[in-house]
C-alpha cells in the first residue's frame, strides 16, 4: 500500500485471526443442520430406510456381477450423498437468505470464502456421515463383503465425486425462492436418481430413460460407485469426464446466481 | 489529520428508475451519537447500507475511518444492528453470539454481553423460539459483540412497545458512554431526541436538516391552525406574524405556527366570529414538511404513498 496510515491506537491486531473463525463456523453450520429434523430423515436416514427395503431383502440374488446388495448399496450411497450434498446446501443458504441473515454477516468481518468453506465443509461431513453409516449397514447386516481398501475407495471416490452437486445446490440455493428451496432441490434430485438407476437398475427401466440415463450426472458418478464395489462395468474414465463437465457447467451456474445476487442485493 | 468515522462524499444512489439518494454528503466524528431521521422510504436505510459498503453509490464515495467501507479492518471496527434481519434458529442465544464474537480481534466476553442485553437467562435458549423483543437484544449483542468503535443501528427500536423501546434507549446509551460513535435511523422524533446529540432529516433522498435536537425542535415545534370566519379577513391581516404555510382561502384559514396564541389573540379581537377552529401539534411527516418547506397536502400525500 502507497497510502501511510496512521499507527492505530490498538495496533496489536486489526483483525481477528481467521482459522478459529472457520472452526467456529464450520462448528456453527454443523449443528445448525445437525438440529434440522427434516435433512436429518430426509437426507441422512431416508437411503438407509431405503436400503433396508429394497437390498437387504435381495441379498442372494445377483446384480450386474456382484451381489445385489453390494451393487445397490452403491446405487443408494450415490442417491444419499447427492442428496446431501444439494440439500446441505441448498437448504441452509435458502434459509439465510429467507432470514435476511446474509445481509447481516456481510456486514460483519467474516469473509465471504470462510463462510463458504465452512458450508462446503459442513456438507462433505454429512456426506461422509451417511456414507460410513450406509457401508457399515451394508457390511454388518447386507453382508456386502469387500476388503477395507475398497471401501475406502468407494467413500472416497463417492464424496469426491460428488463435489459437483455441492455448486449445483449453491446455484439453485440462490437461484429459488427461499420457502421452496427444499421442494426445488428435490424436484431436481428424484427424477435424476431414478433416471439413473438409483433406485431400479438401469437395465429395467423404460427403454427411453435407459436411453437419457448416460448423459446424466448422477448416472456416470453411480458407475464410479458400481466399479468400485466390483459390478462388471465397463472402464469408467470416461465417467469421471463427465463429473469433471458437469462440475464446470454447475461452478459457471453457482457463479451466475451468485452475481445475480450480489447485483440484487448488494448492488 | 485524523480522519472521521463515517463520511459520504456527494453520494447518488438509483434503484433502476427510482432515485434513493441525491448527491448527499454527510461527515460523522468519531464520538458523535447521529440520529439520521426521516419517514419510511427517506432514504436512511440506503444512507446506512453504503456506509457500511452493503451497497455501492450510484456516484459518489462512502468512507469509514477515512477506508473503503468493505475492507476487513473497517468492519473489525464496526458493529451492525439492520432491520428485518433474522438469526437461524436452531442456533441457540449463546452460540451464536460466540461464533459472532470469533468475527472480531477484541471482542466483549460472552457473560458481559449476556448481562447487558438481558439475555443471561436466554443463554441456552433455541434463536427460534424467543420473541420478536428478544431477538432484538441477541441483534443488539451482536452488534456491540466486536467493542465497535462505531455502532450503526437500522431502526433499533422497530415494532417494539413502548416499554421495551425505552429499555432499549438505556442499553444504547448505556453503550454510548463507552465513547463509541453511534449512528442510528429512526422514523420517530422522540426516539433521535431522546438518544442522538445530532439529527439529520433526511427526506425523498435529500439531507433537509442536519441540527442539534434542540435546534431541530425549535424549528418544528409548531401547532397546526385552522378556522373560519364569518367574513374575510382583509388582506395582509397576519403579515407580521411568526407563522409558516398560511392559506387564506375565502373565510377559511390555516397556518403553522409555534406561537399560535399571539395570532388567535389578533383574530379574536376583530369582531369577526370564528367557527371549526382546530389546533394540532404537527407530526414527524409535517414537521419534516415544515423543515422542506414544501407545499403540504401534496408533500404529505407523496410520503403517505411511500410508506
Amino acid at each position: 500500500m502507497t497510502k501511510e496510515v496512521p499507527a492505530p491506537a490498538r495496533s496489536e491486531s486489526l483483525a481477528a485471526p481467521l482459522l478459529p473463525m472457520l472452526v467456529a463456523q464450520l462448528k456453527a453450520e454443523l449443528i445448525k443442520l445437525w438440529r434440522v429434523p427434516a435433512f436429518l430423515v430426509f437426507s441422512v436416514a431416508f437411503p438407509i430406510v431405503l436400503y433396508a427395503c429394497i437390498g437387504l431383502p435381495r441379498s442372494d440374488a445377483r446384480l450386474g456381477g456382484v451381489s445385489a446388495s453390494a451393487y445397490i448399496l452403491a446405487s443408494l450411497a450415490t442417491y444419499g450423498v447427492v442428496s446431501v450434498m444439494l440439500h446441505s446446501f441448498g437448504n441452509s443458504l435458502a434459509n439465510e437468505r429467507a432470514q435476511r441473515m446474509h445481509v447481516l454477516m456481510r456486514a460483519t468481518p467474516l469473509p465471504g470464502w470462510i463462510h463458504l468453506t465452512a458450508r462446503s465443509l459442513t456438507a462433505v461431513g454429512f456426506g461422509l456421515a451417511v456414507l460410513l453409516a450406509l457401508c457399515l449397514f451394508g457390511a454388518i447386516i447386507g453382508n456386502v463383503d469387500l476388503p477395507l481398501a475398497r471401501w475406502a475407495v468407494l467413500i472416497g471416490s463417492l464424496l469426491l465425486g460428488s463435489l459437483p452437486f455441492l455448486t449445483l445446490g449453491l446455484g439453485i440455493g440462490y437461484l429459488v425462492s427461499p420457502g421452496s428451496a427444499p421442494a426445488a432441490i428435490n424436484l431436481v434430485l428424484l427424477p435424476l436418481s431414478f433416471a439413473s438407476g438409483l433406485f431400479v437398475p438401469v437395465s429395467q427401466l423404460p427403454d427411453l430413460v435407459q436411453r437419457v440415463a448416460p448423459f446424466l450426472p448422477t448416472y456416470h458418478l453411480a458407475r464410479v460407485a458400481w466399479y468400485t464395489v466390483g459390478a462388471e462395468t465397463p472402464d469408467v474414465s470416461g465417467s469421471v469426464l463427465w463429473l469433471v463437465a458437469y462440475g464446470v457447467v454447475f461452478m459457471f451456474l453457482a457463479l451466475r446466481a451468485l452475481e445475480r445476487e450480489e447485483t440484487r442485493q448488494f448492488g | 489529520m485524523r480522519s472521521a468515522s463515517v463520511e459520504l462524499h456527494d453520494v447518488s444512489k438509483s434503484y433502476g428508475n427510482v432515485q434513493a439518494l441525491h448527491s448527499v454528503s454527510l461527515r460523522i466524528e468519531r464520538g458523535e451519537v447521529v440520529a439520521v431521521l426521516g419517514p419510511n422510504g427517506a432514504g436512511k436505510s440506503t444512507s446506512i447500507a453504503i456506509m457500511l459498503g452493503l451497497r455501492r453509490p450510484t456516484t459518489g464515495q462512502a468512507l469509514l475511518f477515512g477506508e473503503p467501507p468493505g475492507s476487513r479492518r473497517a468492519r473489525s471496527r464496526i458493529g451492525v444492528m439492520l432491520q428485518e434481519s433474522g438469526v437461524p434458529p436452531t442456533l441457540k442465544v449463546r452460540e451464536l453470539i460466540d461464533l459472532f464474537r470469533t468475527y472480531y480481534p477484541r471482542p466483549l466476553s460472552t457473560e458481559e454481553l449476556l448481562l447487558q442485553t438481558g439475555l443471561d437467562d436466554k443463554a441456552n435458549t433455541l434463536l427460534g423460539t424467543l420473541s420478536g423483543g428478544q431477538k432484538q437484544r441477541v441483534y443488539f449483542a451482536l452488534a456491540i459483540c466486536g467493542d465497535p468503535e462505531v455502532l450503526f443501528l437500522d431502526e433499533p427500536t422497530n415494532g417494539l412497545d413502548v416499554e421495551s423501546r425505552r429499555v432499549f434507549w438505556d442499553r444504547i446509551r448505556e453503550f454510548a458512554t463507552r465513547g463509541a460513535t453511534i449512528v442510528l435511523t429512526t422514523h420517530n422524533l422522540q426516539e433521535a431526541d431522546a438518544l442522538a446529540h445530532r439529527i439529520v432529516v433526511i427526506d425523498k433522498g435529500r439531507i433537509v436538516a442536519d441540527d442539534t435536537p434542540s435546534g431541530i425542535k425549535a424549528r418544528t415545534a409548531g401547532k397546526h391552525i385552522s378556522f373560519t370566519t364569518g367574513h374575510p379577513l382583509p388582506l395582509g391581516f397576519f403579515d407580521d406574524l411568526p407563522l409558516s404555510r398560511l392559506a387564506v382561502n375565502e373565510s377559511a384559514v390555516t397556518f403553522v405556527s409555534s406561537e399560535p396564541e399571539v395570532a388567535l389573540k389578533r383574530v379574536f379581537r376583530t369582531d369577526c366570529t370564528v367557527s371549526d377552529l382546530e389546533i394540532t401539534a404537527i407530526g414527524l411527516e409535517e414537521a419534516v414538511l415544515s423543515l422542506t418547506g414544501r407545499n403540504g397536502s401534496s408533500g404529505v400525500e407523496a410520503s403517505r404513498d411511500r410508506s
